[in-house]
């Protein structure tokens, strides 16, 4: 099958460089590890540094409503919050794309990329993508997660009495539907001692906005990509990415080469095996199934250790002992 | 003897970001009722006008004759307290002279223009330009390197009926970011509960899109043990969303400090 053959950096590279066609890219970012400070780098990286395609010249719009500044790698940078409409804006856009069609023949791609898609309503979405879509304009579309507009409203009793009959979907669940290529960024809490788990962290960004330290790393951070095949298929990859070296690590890759790190480094005496090879006629290695029911072993004592009993005694009787059941102040605990 | 240390954000040991390698900025400053920021406020004001914290760890005695490293002034704009209260604590602290300027309560500013243009607050767009147009008046056009203070401006959401955060964002924090080089925002973080009413779903998510603006967050958390007598609090420095190191040789040192608010002096030191 050509998808298990399919190299998953590979095609995160293809991605990344624009190099397969593909309308509409969508990033879901969360505090935790924004797009700014990961995923839209990498873009940039591979759009501009890509040397394979002599034709694959692409001119980057960079349509902004969270920053002034204009970003290194853009071509064209548009203020997007002076318009008082997502009409004003597409008039604008359109009439940019137009005009970079025309002066430079030799652009072969487009992309634009908007910074934050949670400032356009949920119900002028589909009007904003469609008006954009073109063969050589890739769209790409920064949602952040956390500030979810209908999933927050729902919450509310009030809102969900007033908007009953509305069963329009919500801006994620539209452009989950619509984009051609999602890529959704994680932070990584494997090489991060601040946060214990996503529970916690889910509790300090949400709850106490209490911004735990360690994240937005763009030196390690985790990505899944969502590729969705012409066939309708879509196929799920998992990333751990290093934006300074520009590196890419399959999530299983990662996890198995952690593990055997962790087993170098805490096993480096028991795992030589070999070292009894030879030294006697008796075989001193155990099996691993010998090796799993001596680790399923109970050890003595480890009851006592366990301080969630809540520090009860023990008493066992002895023969020589003389307890009276019936009166209550013999009680010996 | 209690090891002190000095407060650093950046890597190149400074406090405020750097004009030219960052261009337009926003910090973050959250807080909690307990953990009252003006001390770091002055702390900032002083790193703006004379490159170092001063009221910090006592290290410099503030006898007029420390240099004035920014020509151009830092404003104070607040949401919640009034002129005379910030002019009363922040006169104790730096020179009136030194290049700092009480802008007037905006709130209040608020009220004013609502009153006499009958503006109910539906008119928004009205008012933001009221704002912007006061501070344009306070600043000189050819002042480049500027820096401007905003005290809890999500209180707007609790003021304004069906006032969205986005409105404020896009009509308000963006056009006085272009306008300033550094915005220094500070939100407390308990004037929302987890209730699902309007307003604080709106408070919620103006303080998440700040975060995800911001080039630093800056923390100020009481003891999660309770009360010291030496330890006021905990000031705790993180990147913020919009901390691009990737191609920048400045960048966010991530720490945390212990620090203790006296009558005289603020003492921090690490975590």
């Amino acid at each position: 099958m050509a998808s298990t053959t399919h190299n998953p950096t590979v095609l995160l590279k293809r991605l990344f460089s624009l190099k397969d066609t593909s309308p509409l890219y969508l990033i879901i970012d969360s505090m935790a590890q924004t797009a700014q400070t990961s995923v839209l780098h990498e873009i940039a990286f591979h759009t501009k540094n890509n040397t394979h395609n002599a034709k694959n010249n692409v001119k980057i719009i960079y349509i902004s409503f969270e920053t002034s500044n204009t970003p290194s790698y853009c071509d064209e940078f548009i203020d997007a919050s002076r318009f008082t409409s997502t009409k004003e804006l597409l008039h604008v856009l359109n009439s940019v794309l137009e005009n970079g069609k025309k002066e430079t023949t030799d652009i072969y791609r487009i992309l634009l990329i908007v910074d934050s898609i949670n400032y356009i309503n949920n119900t002028e979405i589909t009007e904003f993508i469609q008006a954009i879509f073109s063969p050589h304009t890739t769209l790409c579309v920064v949602y952040h997660k956390d500030i979810d507009e209908n999933e927050n409203h729902t919450n509310n009793p009030l809102y969900h009495q007033k908007h009953m009959q509305s069963y329009y979907p919500n801006t994620l669940k539209l452009l989950k539907y619509i984009a051609t290529n999602i890529f959704e960024t994680f932070p990584n809490l494997d090489t991060n001692k601040y946060v214990a788990d996503e529970e916690e962290l889910e509790a300090c960004l949400n709850d106490k906005f209490i911004v735990p330290r360690g994240l937005n790393n763009y030196q390690s951070y985790n990505l899944t990509l969502t590729n969705k095949r012409k066939s309708g298929r879509s196929l799920i990859f998992e990333f751990v990415i290093d934006s300074k070296t520009h590196s890419y690590i399959n999530y299983s890759d990662y996890v198995r080469d952690r593990k055997q790190d962790r087993a170098t480094i805490s096993d480096t005496s028991m795992n030589n095996q070999d070292m009894f090879n030879g030294l006697t006629t008796f075989n001193l290695n155990i099996s691993d199934k010998q090796k799993r029911a001596k680790e399923q072993v109970e050890l003595p004592y480890l009851e006592a250790q366990n301080f969630n009993s809540g520090g009860a005694i023990v008493y066992e009787f002895e023969k020589d002992d003389d307890y009276d059941e019936e009166d209550p102040y013999e009680d010996p605990f | 003897m209690v090891q002190k240390q000095d407060l650093v954000i950046f890597n190149d040991r400074t406090v405020l970001p750097d004009f030219k390698n960052h261009g337009h900025t926003l910090t973050h400053i959250t807080h909690k009722l307990g953990t009252s920021p003006t001390w770091l406020l002055t702390a900032l004001i002083e790193t703006h006008i004379h490159g170092v914290p001063l009221s910090l760890n006592e290290s410099e005695k503030s006898n007029g004759k420390i240099p004035i490293v920014n020509k151009s002034p830092i404003y104070i704009s607040s949401f919640i307290h009034n002129e005379s209260y910030s002019e009363q604590h922040f006169q104790n602290k730096i020179s009136p002279q030194s290049g700092y300027y009480i802008l007037p309560n905006l709130m209040e500013e608020i009220m004013k223009c609502t009153i006499n243009t009958h503006n109910n607050g539906n008119n928004f767009d009205g008012l933001c330009s009221y704002i912007l147009k006061m501070l344009k008046v306070k600043k000189e056009e050819q002042e480049q390197q500027t820096t401007i203070i905003l005290e809890e401006p999500q209180l707007l959401l609790a003021l304004i009926p069906n006032l969205k955060a986005r409105d404020i964002l896009l009509k308000l924090i963006t056009p006085i970011s272009q306008i300033f080089q550094r915005v220094i925002v500070v939100t407390n973080i308990e004037l929302y509960d987890n209730d699902a009413t309007a307003e604080s779903i709106e408070i919620k998510k103006f303080i998440q899109t700040i975060f995800y603006r911001s080039i630093v967050q800056l923390s100020l958390k009481p003891l999660e043990t309770g009360r010291a007598n030496d330890v006021t609090g905990t000031l705790r420095i993180t990147r913020g969303g919009c901390a691009s190191a990737v191609d920048n040789t400045t960048f966010v040192v991530e720490n945390e400090y212990l620090y203790h608010v006296q009558k005289k002096s603020i003492k921090l030191f690490y975590r």
